[in-house]
């Protein structure tokens, strides 16, 4: 019998923990909360034309991330079909967890610092302590997958 | 696959051409969008997703790549006839 292995959770686990991360940022930050949208650091939402500019690209946003689920789904179908996968939730969580850590990391460097295309709160005068709180909640949540999937991968 | 799957991403992006905001702020609201910033912004908003999916996509067929590369060089790093 083949031994059997984590690894073909990796790329499922990561695109749907970002694609899932990627929705919880839209959802509570965007809709919910209405701390940033899209493109409210260089339109910002303060009349009705300028807010549904920035719903249409947030829904860009959205439509991205739905891609980057149900390519992940794709994938998990498919590793589901392998007889070699040691299928551990712990192991799929972690992977979910690092690929959620990593898409903040990667949208915040390139959204909020590089571009600077919104930022976390808008409506503060000093915003970079939540931009940087962002970040930092992006290098937990790789950490805390990255110790999952290694504590199962040791098991 | 990637045909199938093709059609289906230009049917999801195909909704971006069309924007039916109320009609009193609809003109404003297209100029507000289709402008000369329109692929820039495109760019930006999707390039997270972008990389992600590369990424993605190079862990799910990193092994086919290692086979591939193993059977084509051999161990001193020369090319296989």
């Amino acid at each position: 019998m083949a031994q059997r292995k984590i690894s073909p959770l990796a790329a499922p686990g990561i695109l749907l923990g970002a694609g899932l991360g990627g929705f919880i940022d839209g959802i509570v930050f965007h809709q919910i909360l209405q701390f940033h949208n899209m493109l409210s650091s260089v339109l910002p939402p303060d009349n009705l034309v300028d807010a549904k500019v920035n719903m249409y690209w947030d829904g860009i946003f959205h439509a991205g991330v739905f891609i980057l689920t149900i390519i992940g789904l794709i994938f998990l179908w498919k590793a589901g079909a392998r007889s070699d996968v040691f299928w551990s939730g712990k192991a799929f969580i972690g992977f979910m967890l690092a690929g959620w850590g990593m898409f903040n990391l990667v949208e915040g460097i390139i959204d909020h610092h590089l571009a600077e295309i919104h930022h976390v709160f808008e409506y503060t005068g000093n915003k970079l302590p939540y931009d940087i709180a962002f970040l930092l909640s992006g290098v937990l949540l790789l950490l805390l997958g990255f110790m999952l999937v290694r504590r199962e991968r040791n098991s | 696959m990637i045909k199938r799957y093709y059609n289906i991403i230009l049917f999801l992006l195909g909704f971006s051409v069309f924007t039916y905001a109320c009609p009193e702020c609809r003109p404003d609201v297209e100029s507000g969008i289709y402008n000369e910033s329109f692929i820039k912004n495109i760019f930006i908003v999707l390039l997270p997703v972008m990389i992600f999916l590369s990424f993605g996509l190079g862990v799910f067929y990193s092994e086919s790549f290692k086979v591939f590369f193993n059977k084509h060089i051999n161990k001193n790093g020369a090319k296989k006839n």
